[in-house]
């Protein structure tokens, strides 16, 4: 069994857009290597946060430490990222996507697509692929430096369920020998898929911990939030 | 193959493998040279009644501008391309067929009186002025539109943001980027200049092409720094078009690309000797009209055209962004 150790921390970490306060002070130690789901309706604030921990964007208080160490030189070399929403080139062929990036990761295509299960359609335009084709190829792209840390945004938010069911299987293969963050608005994926949980709601960390823990006493992953989330909100009033 | 030539050749066949960027790519400068040269074959649509006069000496005619070229075939350039009407060298007048009748009031102005001599111009001479233009503002609309719009792309398709997830360096980013315009923008010259030079009757020898290969990559390198730091700047799409446009307009009409500049009134000569469009026009002009050239007589426009190159692309690094 692999040492666990700190892979993402968070102190006071606040970002605004104008007016608006999408992360508000928001502390936190993630351990890995394991799945850690980063929970919280639309709005929440969870891809603003894993914009903040990719190194995509700049915190407007408050600091980030990613793999026990400070984000600035950010060490992409031991990070994988798959967006919430991929980018898609139009006309571009799997083939040519794939091997940009095995060249940049230092990786070979066939060992990409191969990840991806997708040698079949190399030739095929990234637009024409499936969604659970087009996740599966992003997945074996983000993985194919063998990061340390993946960061998944919403990775099945539009697979149907065999799609999902695929990918999950996916998701907990990688799982273990390196740390995952992914963050989802669905409870029984995180459930399924994650040993610790984060439950993130209107910028703030309602509750964080092992998926054990928090659901002691509670049940499933959707009452432990709505039990977290209920419980803070009252006890500030609603003002969170 | 390496990072830097796949990003080159994504680039490349972005725009080859679709028919509407492949069609105005090299079909957009055959028409603008189809359309300037049934416009202007037979002259260009203003009067302009200038003697050059080849070396040195004073002469002063009446109602007539009294321009120096250093050699023969820097003043037959003029001549053939109707930006003169008459060629004075030692005690000869040479004009063109149409241009009998003004060689010899030229002539009968001077003393002891010159003999007249006539040359077969060109037909379409003036569009031997406007083809300089022509590939210069290939070359501003491959830096301005064919990056900057290329980086908006980019970055709305968050290929940018996916890219900026890996340890690719932005220098290699931005050098692919840039070869892959000068690969697409030198194929469009190439085709241009296939076409018409025969088609104009001019003569290049080859230390011209390579001029012209020179100036071209100058030309790219800033006309690229000012696309990226457009793209950088300017994050909305009809924005950015509108801003290119408005930027494209005035440099056509300033860059000499149509007339001479030193007619334009007030400052605005000064302001479009200074332009980095003006000088690229003024070289390639030189380049395509007297075909050899001296290194020496292209310096100060090398020298302006590298200025702004140097600004443009410290611009350009400072404001590139992946995100």
């Amino acid at each position: 069994m692999l040492e666990m150790r700190e892979a993402v921390a968070a102190e006071k970490l606040t970002r605004r857009f104008g007016e608006v306060v999408a992360l508000d002070e928001v502390s936190f130690v993630l351990p890995g290597p394991q799945v850690v789901g980063i929970l919280g309706p639309n709005g929440a604030g969870k891809s603003t946060l894993l914009d903040l921990l990719e190194g995509l964007d700049t915190p407007t208080s408050g600091t980030v430490r990613v793999l026990g160490g400070p984000v600035h030189p950010y060490p992409r070399s031991r990070v994988g990222v798959v967006l919430q929403r991929e980018c898609t080139l139009d006309g571009v062929t799997v083939s040519e996507w794939v091997e940009l990036f095995a060249s940049i990761a230092g990786a070979t295509a066939t060992a990409i697509l191969a990840e991806a299960g997708l040698e079949a359609r190399a030739n095929v335009p990234m637009q024409r692929l499936s969604g659970g084709e087009a996740q599966r190829l992003h997945l074996a792209v983000a993985v194919a430096h063998e990061p340390e840390l993946l960061f998944l945004d919403e990775p099945t938010a539009h697979l149907d369920p065999d799609d999902k069911r695929r990918l999950g299987e996916r998701v907990r293969a990688q799982g273990r020998s390196r740390t995952i963050v992914l963050s989802t608005h669905d409870m029984r994926e995180a459930e399924a898929l994650c040993d610790h949980l984060l439950f993130l709601d209107r910028g703030r960390v309602r509750a964080a911990g092992p998926k054990g823990e928090l659901l002691a006493g509670v049940g499933s992953v959707e009452d432990a939030f709505f039990h977290y989330c209920a419980a803070r909100i009252g006890a500030d009033g609603g003002r969170s | 193959m390496s990072t830097f030539l796949l990003l080159v050749r994504m680039r490349v066949r972005d725009v080859t493998r679709k028919a509407s960027s492949f069609a105005f790519l090299f079909g957009l400068p055959l028409v603008l040279l189809a359309i300037v040269s049934l416009v202007f074959m037979e002259g260009h649509p203003f009067e302009r009644r200038h003697v050059v006069m080849v070396g040195e000496g004073q002469l002063v005619l009446p109602g007539i501008t009294v321009d120096h070229e250093r050699s023969e075939r820097a003043a037959f350039g003029r001549l053939d391309s109707r930006m003169a009407s008459a060629v004075l060298v030692g005690n000869r007048v040479i004009v063109g067929e149409r241009d009998v009748v003004f060689g010899r009031g030229v002539a009968a102005s001077l003393a002891p009186r010159p003999s007249v001599e006539t040359r077969p111009v060109p037909r379409l001479g003036y569009v031997q002025y406007l083809l300089p233009g022509l590939l210069t503002f290939s070359v501003l609309v491959a830096g301005l539109f064919g990056v900057g719009y290329a980086m908006l792309r980019y970055r709305e398709s968050l290929f940018l943001k996916k890219l900026a997830t890996t340890t690719l360096r932005r220098s290699t980013f931005v050098a692919a980027q840039i070869v892959a315009r000068a690969v697409l923008v030198l194929a469009q010259i190439a085709v241009l200049l296939v076409v018409a030079i025969p088609l104009l009757g001019l003569s290049l020898p080859l230390s011209g092409y390579l001029w012209l290969l020179l100036l071209t990559l100058l030309g790219i390198l800033t006309f690229t720094g000012v696309g990226f730091a457009l793209a950088a700047l300017i994050r909305q799409e009809g924005m950015l078009v509108d801003v290119i446009n408005a930027s494209t307009t005035p440099l056509v009409l300033l860059s000499e690309i149509f007339f001479p500049v030193d007619t334009l009134p007030g400052f605005l000569p000064s302001v479009a000797t200074a332009l980095p469009t003006t000088q690229m026009v003024r070289m390639v002009r030189t380049v395509l009209l007297e075909g050899t050239v001296a290194p020496s007589a292209m310096v100060p426009g090398m020298a302006i055209v590298a200025a702004w190159m140097t600004v443009t692309f410290v611009l350009a690094v400072l404001s590139f962004r992946w995100t």
